[in-house]
């Protein structure tokens, strides 16, 4: 949950004139929906996308009829259609969705959907995921497929033991089948296993340098709030972060930009809640971890790449829900929160205009 | 609100301002209109589950013929009927794990130099007990709703009138 102080202004964003046409997106769970949601709406700035434990586009409008209320109804498509349907057939229809993909492409709502067709995408989902049924994530693997994506360019791993998390090396994360905060889970005893950011961003780019052992470059802290305008604020929290190599920084490489979107409960100021209410005592910096320990700096430094990560927070006021600082995949924060003109896809473009400025 | 417990920093020393404080904080509270809102609350989920349960049970109504016709679907609700089972079974487990962890806790005996310190520990148990029954009974709620959100939904891919 969000700090009831004002927290003081950040540094902004800096601009690297970075090529904007090459860019790349990942997320875990929640981040992960966002991460199709963001490919889709801005494909023609995008060469790929790496989604863990992800649905396929606008999966939570798929059964609109079970409630009179849309956000109802949507919430409800969320919880037990996109994240744990009982059985396959009762989860989402990559089929229709993709005719509501062309629907709404055709409204100029997102870009024409014939970019997808090169892009690069890799896809996770593990056998012991109790949060995130595999049935749906097949389902996204599915409608990727459907929109054209190459079995040359799909990287789809289903089989490994591991629970809802992204999968690191570091000997302090959860084991591989935990399905528990911070959501972030090592490979078991396998000495040739690596980071799985570097086997995204290794996916998605192709030949990538190896991963850098010391970083040269540095974690930007930059300010949130000037990208938001006049709009509702949207769950984002006050500040963002971007990791900028150091050759970047020095005006020696045109960069990339790969965003990298948290999970629920990941941002960097979420506040667990106990028995309802935020557990400040307890302030447990989840976010730090996701930005400084998951690999992607370390693959990023090598390659010429920033690496985004916007954070958002837990709000649960009685008009916006979504208490756990989950990235916006069921319309809490409007109505067209799949599209160009959603609130989290807008600030998350105009943050990418800057680093291309 | 302080959280309960007897930890050597738990903020206990007393300021003057403290009592008045607080006192202006409770005058600044909605706490009359409270229940008002609740009810108002829960009446609108009332009326919001009445009106959904009674179009997914038209649309059920709708799908029946054609399931009658539909040789995958008896044994696609065979399986749903089986993954409820594994859900509810799930539940029963999670219970029994959380019993066990609260009677292997309650066993232990652990020494303490201070009464609020015993004191702290049996409000702690007793935290831990109303903790386990309001996940369960969350737990079960959650997983009627989703039965009930699946049930309609798989169905209603099977009946000519109930897509929007």
């Amino acid at each position: 949950m969000s700090s009831t102080s004002v927290p003081p202004r950040a540094a902004p964003l800096p601009r690297f004139g970075a090529d904007l046409t090459q860019c790349s997106v990942s997320g875990l769970s929640s981040g992960a929906f966002m991460a199709v949601q963001l490919h889709l709406a801005h494909s023609s700035m995008f060469v790929g996308a790496g989604v863990v434990a992800g649905g396929p586009y606008r999966c939570a409008e798929s059964f609109r009829a079970g409630a009179i209320l849309a956000g109802d109804a949507y919430v409800q498509g969320a919880l037990f259609i996109c994240m744990n349907p009982l059985i396959p057939q009762a989860g989402p229809d990559p089929d229709r969705l993709l005719t509501v993909a062309h629907e709404t492409a055709e409204r100029g709502d997102i870009d024409p959907l014939d970019h997808l067709k090169d892009h690069r995408l890799y896809i996770f989902t593990g056998t012991e995921d109790t949060v995130v049924q595999s049935s749906v994530v097949f389902t996204t693997e599915r409608f990727y497929r459907k929109l054209g994506v190459t079995e040359a360019n799909l990287k789809f791993v289903f089989d490994q033991p591991a629970g809802h998390a992204l999968i690191t090396t570091n000997l302090e994360d959860n084991v591989l089948a935990a399905n528990c905060p911070p959501y972030l889970n090592r490979w078991s005893h396998d000495p040739s296993a690596e980071m799985q950011s570097w086997t995204i961003l290794k996916h998605l780019h192709r030949e990538l340098q190896p991963a850098a052992e010391r970083l040269s470059g540095r974690l930007v802290r930059f300010d949130q709030r000037e990208f938001f305008g006049d709009e509702v604020p949207c769950c984002f929290s006050p500040y963002g972060y971007a990791y900028v190599p150091r050759a970047v920084e020095e005006g020696r490489v045109k960069p990339r930009v790969h965003v990298a979107l948290h999970g629920c409960k990941q941002g960097y100021n979420y506040v667990d809640l106990t028995y309802g209410r935020p557990d400040r005592a307890n302030d447990a910096p989840y976010g730090n971890r996701y930005m400084t320990t998951t690999g992607y700096n370390e693959m990023a430094d090598t390659n010429g790449i920033v690496v985004l990560y916007p954070q958002v927070e837990g709000v649960d006021d009685g008009v916006l829900q979504n208490p756990e600082g989950c990235w916006d995949w069921w319309g809490y924060s409007a109505t067209d929160y799949y599209s160009q003109k959603a609130p989290q896809i807008r600030t998350i473009h105009r943050m990418l205009q800057r680093l291309g400025e | 609100m302080r959280r309960v417990n007897a930890s050597m920093t738990d903020s206990a020393v007393a300021r003057p301002q403290d009592l008045p404080v607080a006192q202006l904080e409770l005058a600044r509270s909605p706490l009359p209109l409270v229940p008002a809102a609740r009810a108002w609350s829960l009446q609108s989920l009332v009326g919001h589950l009445v009106v959904n349960q009674s179009t997914q049970a038209v649309q059920a109504t709708a799908a029946l013929p054609a399931l009658a016709l539909d040789s995958t679907a008896a044994s696609e609700g065979v399986a749903m009927a089986e993954a409820v089972c594994r859900q509810w079974m799930s539940l029963q487990a999670q219970w029994l794990e959380g019993l066990a962890e609260l009677g292997q806790e309650m066993a232990e005996f652990r020494h303490v130099n201070t009464m609020s310190k015993y004191v702290d520990q049996e409000v702690n148990l007793v935290q831990q007990s109303v903790a386990l029954v309001s996940t369960q009974a969350t737990a079960t709620v959650r997983l009627l709703e989703n039965i009930q959100v699946n049930v309609a939904w798989w169905l209603s891919q099977r009946s000519p009138v109930a897509q929007p």
